[in-house]
């Protein structure tokens, strides 16, 4: 989160301090981390095909706590280069109880400003996840999108993934609702929190609560995430104003 | 109405006072503070403020920081929120006095050599190292981050003294009598602390529930 602080008010440095090349000044950008702990429970199983019976479920809860730090750049007032990092640890309970893990790496994305703290992203890169005697460990080709919706002290906050497994058949064709994809994952939350500008440019945060929803193997997971969010973005200096802000 | 909003708006019920104690015995107190906006919520500093029986003035020790200051309990620039985590009074206090004057200088010059923001060695590694190494019995909160490091991989027993803990940087784990079940995912806690009950969170005053005492 510091360097990303740094980084941000280098871009104002070099406006100020860079007269010929001008480099940061049409600088556009923002960041944010959400700190979180999310617990899923199974909802529904599908048939077997062949049976008709539920096959055995390997999850019956998951919970994972971690991170997720993102930020984008450009020097356009509304899209940016967008990059993720997803960093995600906990366990599972069930018949396979144990170590669960989910680490995403999202370095291809572009994020489009809907206002100076709303933005939609959208992210892709690879992201690894599994757990032990449970889930087979498996490298996921993730398709990400964020959305996040600021209202003064409420913010909306949500997200989803439609995952691509390999090297885990077990894993394949597992979300009904996506039929495309093999796993699908999602949140919507709501933050109560504050807006400041102590640093020359617009951050806020707060708490939120959110429902989470996983498909998985074929399963429905419903939970609820408990969080903690920060958001901080340069000031879209050339929306209705003609020059700079800064 | 007001008064149980301002009760419950660190989330953590019944916390310290910020009220200096009486200078008529020695005073050792660890306090934190949040960083400025918008870390605030995430991310708090701690220091030790020690005031000798009679004096008006107080001693700090902290990385990045240090000195001579008139309250230390409600105004320590830069930081916000002040909290009391720990007061020590009389024999107590005078054991630990000598204790952080001694230490506290080379554990401050390492961490500053070696800091690192982020998971640490930084400021709240800091303040846990001093702490067990004088045998003063606390605990820095949740939001603390870095108070769990103990290198690549580390364990021993927990600064409040009633517990163990066993800590990498992507995951570490704390068990005690006082210190309840802390689980530290990628330098976050998370956990349960029975007395006093309260959810232990990785932000705000770092517990849900009653202060720690």
């Amino acid at each position: 989160m510091k360097v990303l602080i740094a980084l941000i008010a280098a871009a104002r440095v070099a406006h100020a301090s860079c007269g010929i090349c001008n480099f940061g000044r049409d600088m556009e950008g923002g960041a944010y981390l959400h700190e979180e702990l999310t617990l899923v429970t199974h909802v529904e199983d599908p048939p077997s095909p062949e049976t008709g019976v539920h096959p055995p479920r390997t999850i019956d809860q998951l919970g994972l706590a971690g991170f997720r730090l993102h930020g984008f750049a450009g020097w356009s007032e509304t899209i940016g280069y967008h990059i993720g990092l997803d960093l995600g640890f906990g366990a599972t309970l069930g018949r396979h109880g144990g170590f669960a893990y989910e680490v995403g790496f999202l370095p291809a994305g572009v994020a489009v400003r809907l206002g100076t703290s709303s933005w939609l992203t959208l992210g892709t890169g690879i992201v690894a996840s599994g757990a032990t005697g449970a889930v087979d460990d498996a490298v996921v080709l993730p398709l990400d999108v964020d959305l996040e919706l600021d209202a003064n002290r409420v913010r909306v906050i949500a997200w989803g993934r439609a995952g691509w497994t390999a090297g885990s058949p077990q894993r394949h064709d597992g979300a009904p609702s996506l039929p495309f994809a093999d796993e699908l994952e999602a949140m919507v939350g709501l933050r109560i929190g504050h807006h400041y500008n102590d640093f020359g440019f617009p951050t806020g945060n707060g708490g939120y609560l959110g429902v989470a929803y996983k498909e998985m193997f074929g399963t429905k997971f419903v939970g609820l995430t408990l969080g903690y969010s920060i958001d901080m973005a340069t000031k879209q200096h050339r929306i209705g104003h003609g020059e700079s802000n800064w | 109405m007001r008064a149980l909003w301002v009760l419950c708006a660190s989330c953590a019920v019944f916390p310290h006072t910020l009220d200096m104690p009486p200078n008529d015995e020695t005073t050792v107190a660890l306090l934190t503070g949040s960083l400025g906006h918008p870390l605030d919520g995430i991310a708090r500093h701690p220091w030790f403020a020690v005031r000798k029986k009679g004096e008006t003035h107080w001693e700090t020790y902290e990385v990045g920081g240090g000195g001579n200051e008139e309250d230390p309990f409600r105004h320590h620039s830069p930081y916000l929120n002040p909290q009391v985590e720990h007061v020590w009074r009389g024999e107590e206090a005078e054991r630990a006095a000598a204790c952080i004057e001694r230490v506290a200088g080379d554990v401050k010059d390492y961490i500053e050599e070696h800091y690192i923001f982020y998971p640490g060695p930084n400021s709240n590694t800091f303040g846990d190292v001093v702490l067990r190494k004088c045998g003063l019995h606390a605990s820095l909160p949740s939001t603390s981050v870095g108070k769990d490091w103990r290198g690549w991989i580390g364990g021993g027993i927990t600064s409040e003294g009633t517990g163990v803990q066993v800590e990498t940087p992507v995951l570490g784990l704390k068990v005690g009598l006082k210190e309840g079940v802390e689980v530290h995912i990628i330098g976050l806690s998370f956990g349960i602390d029975l007395w006093p009950p309260a959810l232990i969170v990785p932000f705000g005053s770092g517990r849900l529930g009653f202060a720690d005492r």
